[in-house]
């Protein structure tokens, strides 16, 4: 187990004036898988770039182990953010062979684990000999996965693992990094659309929008305080008088409301003596619930 | 710590620049083979002795200055992603970028004195001056390649368009003094004749220094450099 954290305050970042990341502070514990999820442009990529240093926050501060991150080699050697690879970039990195990207991470990272690599090359069927502007998404989304388990790093960032990735894929994916957590206890942020699959690995979850840290929480906690309650719409409303509602929908006179308990609360209360149906949420649909009323992001960035 | 950081990229870089190397050394012969093929049955060997004065120059530039174009915009996004500080990426880059310089000072040094009177070139100014070029036409072309990165594909497009038109302009002008004397080495005895008596220690510094102040502004760009 690792006792390295990673941790920033107040970090804001503005693009040509417009702020995408505002006054974020929070501290990545160590020894634990955390799941970032936003909505598009809601300033993930751009939270990660600037805890590892690839990316400088306009306002605020980065540490590692207690150290500033930025141009810090004794703080980035603890980190590995193995970026999502785009084919078609502008600036040529589809030049490089798969197995010249690997050497790269072999030299750069401290703790690079060359047969870890090859096993993990043999179990996605990896042609090495390809040019990463030859590969399919789900083959570039492996790439990525190899350099970031091999590393061996202590905090390990993954932005999108398993975007392309088929179902087996994906499957294998999450065993491989629980397979990883346990045997190392190593720190890993997975940043992903796909929350369904991905909730259960997800020990804590750190949700952004709009470029704000909306809460950072222990999953089971946070998916044990959100229900969903149905029924006639003014009994609804009654129930929920004292209850934050992140969401709601109508059908003819029936309603339900995502709703949101303090912790220690108990649905019963609410419900109790009312013919209202309740039910607790996924993942997925209390982050709906929580992001999905805000205008699209992205825009204008 | 700082040390570690030099120590990869030294290594990582180093492989890079070793390439670079044996291209020159490969695209040299390469020219020498041509001329051997080309020049009259009688006079192969005087050609091709000749011609290294020509050959040399235009490998090292080849090798040594476009690579540096594109150095800040494909090389060091990956070596700062996989968490090499911006200073110790650009710290072995000068370094390497003053070894290939050397290299190719020497190199020349190495053919002219091996040429003899064959060669248009000897001593060791022109040497020292063909180490001053190569780290010039290096460092003007990271502060293209860093700016161009920087300010995106535009910025990119601009700077290739304008390259493209000094290469031109300059290509026109050494082309039609080649084409004129029938082969390269020709153009290096007419170009050794037009430095007679310049002050071409003087060129080279003036070189040297431009260098310098191309590879400060690289800094400036390159310290606070974002990963796409």
């Amino acid at each position: 187990m690792n006792n390295i954290n990673l941790s920033c305050e107040h970090v804001s970042k503005d693009y040509s004036g417009k702020r995408v990341l505002n006054d974020i502070s929070l501290t990545i514990e160590p020894g634990c898988i955390y799941g970032l999820i936003g909505r598009n442009g809601a300033g993930k990529t751009t939270l990660l770039s600037i805890l590892t240093a690839q990316n400088p926050a306009t306002l605020g501060t980065v540490t590692c182990a207690g150290e500033p991150v930025w141009e810090n080699q004794s703080a980035l050697d603890h980190i590995c953010f193995s970026r999502e690879l785009n084919p078609t970039n502008a600036y040529g990195n589809s030049s490089y062979k798969v197995k010249e990207y690997l050497r790269m991470a072999s030299v750069y990272y401290p703790h690079w684990d060359a047969a870890y690599a090859k096993r993990l090359i043999d179990i996605f069927g990896l042609d090495t000999k390809k040019r990463i502007a030859k590969l399919s998404k789900g083959m570039l989304s492996m790439v990525t996965i190899v350099v970031a388990l091999a590393s061996r790093s202590e905090i390990t960032i993954l932005d999108e693992p398993v975007a392309g990735l088929d179902v087996v894929s994906r499957e294998r994916f999450y065993q491989l990094l629980i397979e990883d957590y346990t045997e190392t206890g190593r720190t890993f942020i997975v940043s992903t659309h796909i929350i369904e699959e991905a909730a259960n690995v997800f020990e804590k979850v750190i949700i952004i929008d709009q470029g704000r840290l909306r809460l950072i929480e222990d999953t089971a906690e946070l998916v044990s305080r959100f229900f969903a309650i149905s029924g006639k719409e003014e009994e609804v409303d009654a129930a929920c008088a004292n209850l934050k509602v992140h969401h709601s929908d109508m059908m003819g006179r029936s309603k339900t409301a995502y709703v949101e308990l303090q912790p220690g609360d108990n649905i019963k209360h609410y419900i109790e003596g009312r013919e209202l149906d309740a039910h607790g949420l996924s993942l997925q649909k209390l982050f709906v619930a929580m992001c999905g009323d805000e205008a699209p992001m992205g825009e204008g960035k | 710590m700082m040390k570690q950081g030099i120590l990869r990229n030294l290594r990582y870089q180093g492989r890079n620049q070793l390439q670079m190397a044996g291209l020159t050394l490969l695209t040299i012969v390469l020219f020498a083979l041509f001329a051997a093929f080309t020049a009259p049955i009688d006079r192969i060997g005087q050609v091709v002795i000749a011609g290294f004065a020509a050959y040399v120059p235009t490998a090292c530039v080849l090798w040594g200055v476009t690579p540096g174009i594109s150095f800040y915009t494909v090389i060091a996004p990956y070596l700062l992603s996989m968490g090499s500080t911006r200073k110790t990426v650009f710290l072995v880059d000068q370094i390497y970028k003053v070894v290939f310089a050397a290299f190719s000072g020497v190199l020349f040094y190495i053919v002219n004195t091996i040429g003899g009177e064959y060669s248009a070139f000897s001593g060791f100014g022109a040497s020292f001056t063909l180490f001053a070029l190569i780290f010039f036409l290096s460092s003007m072309g990271e502060v293209g390649g860093a700016l161009s990165y920087r300010v995106g594909k535009w910025g990119m497009v601009f700077y290739i368009a304008t390259l493209i038109v000094i290469c031109l302009v300059i290509g026109v002008a050494f082309g039609l003094s080649a084409a004129a004397g029938g082969e390269m080495a020709r153009m290096m005895y007419d170009l050794a004749a037009a430095m007679e008596g310049a002050p071409v220690t003087l060129f080279a510094l003036a070189g040297i220094v431009g260098g310098a102040l191309f590879s400060g502004a690289c800094w400036l760009i390159v310290r606070r450099m974002a990963i796409k």
